[in-house]
């Protein structure tokens, strides 16, 4: 187990730029979690980690070695593909021993180290079953205990339950994180599904386009997004355009079509007063405002019901606002009357300004 | 009301059942027969020709000639074929499409011109043995026209191209990432080969393999024109027992033994592949 660290990592081909530059250190342990869309350049980053592809640009540090040039056997790095990628020719048993067989583990080490993991990814007794005899989520299961067989320095994960069904696929989510939790290995995991980074990583870098839009913690990525990109890929959200024009107890003051309403304040961000800003605000922190005297300090909009859709536990409800915008309202179905004139409100921490 | 699709199988196995069985029956019938010298034969069945076949030097040389100059062709071809199937088969660039074409354009090119180019490349006044004795690598020319090794490399050129199409199909089930997951936990790329790609490919490659033999035994024009004359294999020998010696009963027993020794080779040839196991799904 290591840190990992990438320096300036740049892979272009030819006139095509796949990864722009990328900088990150991931601590020894952390799960940091690469989130982005297809062709975001998430897998070419992860695959520069490997060693399968070489960086145009830049280093790649494992501890304090330099793995820039070493070829993927060198790197010392266990790996999970997403479709499972095991010997189809070996046994479990022989699969998960690869890793061993291949650095020399004595035959007596390598079959208590089989034993082990076999019970850690609780899948006893499968050692002479071949991969095509196991479901997809136990073939994963087996392909992270190859992965993890001699321990790697850093564990990578393309995509691993993207062949999985849902159901399968939540079940697995919890496993990883138990077994995270377990054994702390700086783990590099990409998808480009955000529920599954959120419950998933110490950390996530949400990409866009070969660059790092922002790297954080699951809260702040869902509940302080610093981009429309980061906050648009992360769950759904509403913005609202407009001017800054002031402070006032700690909430910034923004024009919009819907009127003057209240944001929280970045910490980090700095905006010089009259710049252009966005404010998002989640569907779950807008609600229905049925009294006046409900509203107290919170931001309020008058608009009409434009669709509604049931999904079960809740409806999303459009209300169209002034400023030909659409506000998507996360709300409980029994909040909801038939009145189709409603007055929307949230409070303004719950507005995060957002830089054009 | 579903189309019964395998009612419309009984066509190729009527057109199956006439030109093979049919036409190999006639030969056997035939091999049946003592000859009687000038094409004539006995009305009697007998073994005559098969104790005569089976009992003399001369006939049981020239099978096993038959099946080594095959059987090494065979070995050779798949060596020289299944690298470049593999390479084609992981190319991603445009020029794999180019190199592919080229391939089956030239499988498809007729033996009789592949052989003759051979000859002129292979002659003792050829190109190559001109390089050789200028660069002072023989003495004097070599020569593989009429001998067993000139054999070898006109069968190899004749099935190559088969062999690399097979082949490529066979590469083509290796995917990409279990290559990537051997290299990542530890494997050189010897040892991916070794301990990965061969074995998964193996049962393919058998496969690739008897289908090359079994071309080379049944091979004659390769072996009539490289042979010279000098080197007897059975479908030669069919000929010259034919045109030659005008003994069609005991050119029909040759076919026989032809027919049957590639027969049992390929029944052992499967019995042997379904001892291979992917996963627990047997193979052939």
């Amino acid at each position: 187990m290591s840190e990992l660290k990438l320096e300036g990592v740049v892979k272009r081909y030819g006139q095509v730029v796949a990864v722009e530059r990328v900088d990150l250190h991931i601590h020894e342990g952390e799960f940091l979690t690469l989130l982005g869309p297809s062709g975001c350049g998430k897998t070419t980053t992860l695959r520069m980690i490997a060693g399968f592809i070489d960086p145009t640009e830049g280093r790649i540090l494992i501890g304090a070695e330099d793995v820039t040039g070493l070829p993927p056997q060198k790197r010392d790095i266990g790996m999970v593909f997403q479709d499972y990628a095991l010997f189809p020719h070996l046994t479990i048993a022989d699969n998960i021993a690869f890793s061993l067989v291949e650095r020399r583990v004595p035959t007596a080490d390598r079959r208590k180290r089989i034993g082990e993991l076999l019970d850690l990814i609780r899948l006893p007794g499968v050692e002479e079953r071949y991969p095509s005899e196991l479901s997809g989520g136990q073939q994963q299961r087996v392909a992270l205990a190859r992965a993890i067989a001699h321990p790697p320095r850093v564990l990578l994960m393309d995509e691993p339950l993207g062949a999985l069904d849902l159901k399968l696929r939540e079940a697995m989510q919890e496993e990883l994180r138990a077994l995270q939790d377990k054994l702390q290995i700086t783990t590099v995991y990409v998808t480009h599904d955000q529920g599954e980074a959120m419950s998933l990583s110490d950390r996530i870098a949400v990409m866009n386009a070969g660059r790092i839009e922002q790297l954080d913690t699951p809260s702040n990525i869902y509940g302080a997004p610093r981009t429309e990109f980061v906050a648009n890929f992360v769950g759904k959200i509403n913005f609202l355009r407009g001017t800054l024009s002031g402070q006032q107890d700690g909430f910034a003051l923004i024009d919009t079509p819907v009127g003057r309403i209240r944001a929280r304040m970045a910490a980090s961000a700095s905006f010089g007063s009259d710049s252009r800003v966005t404010v998002s605000i989640r569907p779950e922190n807008l609600r229905v405002i049925h009294r006046a005297e409900d509203a107290g300090d919170m931001n309020t909009v008058a608009g009409r019901i434009v669709s509604r859709l049931f999904t079960g536990n809740l409806s999303h409800v459009r209300v169209a606002v002034p400023g030909e915008v659409e506000l998507l309202v996360e709300m409980r179905p029994s909040d909801l009357s038939d009145a189709a004139e409603v007055t929307i409100g949230w409070r303004p921490e719950h507005g995060v300004l957002i830089t054009n | 009301m579903n189309t019964r699709w395998s009612l419309f199988l009984v066509v190729p196995l009527a057109v199956s059942l006439v030109l093979l069985v049919a036409s190999q029956s006639v030969f056997l019938e035939s091999s049946l027969h003592a000859d009687l010298g000038f094409g004539r034969m006995a009305p009697a069945w007998s073994l005559h020709n098969y104790i005569r076949v089976l009992t003399d030097d001369f006939y049981l040389r020239v099978l096993w000639l038959t099946v080594m100059v095959s059987g090494i062709a065979a070995v050779l071809t798949i060596v020289v074929g299944f690298p470049i199937a593999y390479v084609l088969a992981r190319m991603r660039s445009r020029w794999a499409g180019v190199l592919m074409l080229g391939i089956l354009l030239s499988t498809f090119v007729t033996i009789v011109i592949k052989i003759f180019g051979l000859i002129v490349i292979f002659n003792a006044d050829g190109p190559v043995n001109r390089l050789l004795l200028g660069a002072g690598i023989v003495a004097k020319p070599i020569n593989l026209i009429g001998t067993p090794a000139g054999v070898v490399v006109g069968l190899m050129y004749f099935t190559i191209g088969f062999a690399v199409l097979l082949m490529y199909a066979v590469a083509r089930t290796v995917p990409r990432s279990v290559e990537e997951a051997a290299e990542i936990h530890g494997a050189s790329r010897r040892r991916v080969f070794l301990r990965v790609i061969l074995p998964i490919c193996l049962p393919g490659i058998a496969v690739g393999f008897l289908t090359v033999f079994n071309m080379c035994m049944g091979a004659f024009t390769s072996a009539a024109l490289l042979g010279g004359g000098r080197v007897l294999t059975l479908p030669v020998l069919i000929q010259r027992t034919i045109l030659f010696e005008v003994k069609y009963g005991m050119a029909g027993t040759i076919s026989a033994i032809l027919l049957f020794s590639v027969l049992l080779i390929n029944l052992f040839g499967i019995f042997v592949l379904r001892r291979f196991r992917i996963g627990r799904r047997v193979v052939a």
